[in-house]
């Protein structure tokens, strides 16, 4: 079959669903030129006055503001972000519209759904980038989280995503040339909760500090998989395409790490110079009594100077299961480097947990 | 006939072009609708200088420049929006059975939105809006070559879908 674009495209595009209403549009024009003339006559005073008033102002609005909704907290794993103590005013930042022409961080709501700031006019700097762009963050009453990056002679751009996202679909942003004249993304933004130290990706690890890290791009594409580990957490790999993509169209899409964490032992005793482990996983849902061969995902091993921490997880049957017992699946675990005298921990586990190995 | 009348009847005859446009641009009827209103008011104070109230060719000249005001906006909400909430004001329409035609346009706009946003914009104004090459250098500010550069990565980028495959997309030079 061959098929001309512009055919396709004239023939994919549906009927617009409404009609603008031109007397509105020619009223709209109006106002904003009448808006614009207003605020230039005013924006010498009110700057002036500013300085004074928004810190009066911020004060007034902490006093009043709204307590979050409870968190969901997934994977046991508490999800705080210690980095929304420390907060700063912040203006100009946030949902462009053209009616109002700029939603700014401040404002009540914020945004078309609805949702109200925690701290309004408040956000904590997570990270600064090489290249000046600022990325800060703020909390909703609704539970979601607000991540905006703020690039220097203005523009800015953010997503607003629910706290429980962080260590399903994970909150990765991505982050593009400040100028806009780049294509190419330059990395991602990983939003992560406390207790998570390390991000890792395009074959580098990236420190996390203040509940961020940036992880560079490789020859242009933004990492495909990212690995987020932490001492006492259980290791979460997401993988592209990341929430928030660009006008969220890749969002539903995601599917990683829908598979669940499963539970392991070796099936047999390791030796120090073995790199080749055989597991016997065990599925944690319901799957009538099936093996999951087939089904296991590739694991994400962490090498600690102590510990060798190992996840596994199952990709779900999905559909309605009984739940009889799952029976063990044999495994065999390929290593980068011998276990030597390291212990074996499930990383699974919150914290994780040392798994004892059989009797030989 | 005073300006503000002759502005009124040109929204009312190019808005359903222009908002076909603005939907393959962003992605959501409710967007689409924000991106011509806000181009169309930034447009109406110049009204009379670019011409709109000078007869056909004047229109041809305001169409272009709402146009451009359009896609320079939708690459500039790429950056300014908060980008995760697409608001809607009605329900997703229900599947419509329309056999594999329609499946394949539904996968071809699909695509188109997976594009980056001035790969997309050169797609949608060259085999939409079906301008030239210089006039969509014009419309983005860059030059032929980077149109071109962009055509082809994008088309490439097409053809590669795993559902577009065999297609052989051709987007033919005008």
């Amino acid at each position: 079959m061959s098929g001309d674009l512009r055919q396709l495209l004239e023939e994919a595009v549906p009927e617009p669903s409404r009609r603008l209403d031109p007397a509105a549009v020619l009223r709209t024009a109006r106002r904003r030129r009448r808006t614009r003339r207003t605020v230039a006559a005013v924006a010498a005073t009110v700057l002036a006055a500013a300085g004074v008033g928004i810190s009066l102002l911020m004060d007034r609005e902490a006093d009043r503001a709204q307590p979050a909704l409870p968190v969901q907290v997934p994977a046991q794993v508490p999800l705080e972000l210690s980095v929304l103590q420390r907060r700063v005013p912040v203006d100009h930042v946030g949902f462009f519209s053209y009616d109002p022409p700029v939603r700014t961080i401040d404002e009540d709501p914020l945004d078309s759904a609805q949702r109200r700031l925690v701290h309004p006019g408040q956000a904590s700097l997570v990270l600064t980038t090489p290249d000046g762009t600022e990325y800060y963050l703020a909390e909703s009453t609704d539970g979601s989280l607000c991540l905006t990056s703020l690039v220097e002679h203005g523009g800015s751009m953010g997503a607003c995503l629910p706290r429980s996202t962080l260590l399903t679909t994970g909150f990765v942003m991505r982050h593009e040339d400040p100028t806009g004249r780049e294509m190419e993304p330059r990395g991602v933004v990983v939003l992560v909760p406390d207790g998570y130290e390390q991000v890792t990706g395009s074959g580098a690890s990236v420190a996390v500090r203040d509940n961020a890290a940036l992880v560079s791009a490789e020859d242009g594409r933004e990492p495909q998989r990212l690995t987020l580990t932490g001492p006492d957490v259980p290791t979460v790999v997401l993988q592209a395409p990341y929430c928030p993509s660009p006008f969220n169209d890749a969002c539903s899409t995601h599917v990683e790490p829908s598979a669940r964490v499963a539970e392991w032992r070796p099936a047999a005793p390791p030796g120090p110079q073995d790199t080749s482990l055989p597991l016997l996983v065990t599925e944690r849902d319901c799957a009538g009594g099936q093996s999951s061969e087939g089904r296991v995902q590739e694991p994400v091993v962490e090498y600690r100077p102590d510990a060798v921490v190992i996840t596994i997880r199952v990709d779900p049957l999905g559909g309605a299961q009984t739940c009889p017992g799952n029976p063990a699946t044999p495994y065999l675990l390929q290593l980068s480097e011998p276990i030597g005298g390291r212990a074996l921990l499930d990383g699974g586990q919150v914290p994780a947990a040392t798994i004892a190995p059989p009797a030989p | 006939m005073d300006a503000d009348e002759d502005f009124q009847l040109f929204v009312a005859a190019r808005e359903r072009s222009l908002l076909r446009t603005a939907w393959l641009l962003t992605g959501d009827w409710a967007t689409a609708e924000d991106l011509v209103q806000t181009a169309l008011v930034r447009v109406w104070p110049q009204w009379q200088r670019i011409g709109g109230t000078q007869g056909l060719e004047g229109r041809e000249g305001a169409d272009a420049y709402v146009r451009r005001t359009m896609v320079n906006k939708a690459l500039d909400w790429r950056r300014r929006r908060w980008r995760g909430d697409v608001p809607t004001a009605e329900l997703p329409d229900a599947p419509v059975p329309g056999g594999p035609a329609r499946e394949t346009h539904l996968v071809l706009v699909s695509a188109l939105r997976t594009l980056p946003p001035r790969q997309r914009a050169v797609i949608v104004l060259r085999y939409f809006e079906d301008l030239t090459e210089a006039d969509t250098a014009a419309v983005l500010d860059c030059s032929v070559g980077t149109v071109k550069t962009h055509a082809s990565r994008a088309l490439a980028a097409l053809r590669r879908h795993p559902q577009l495959g065999d297609l052989r997309l051709q987007g033919s030079a005008t």
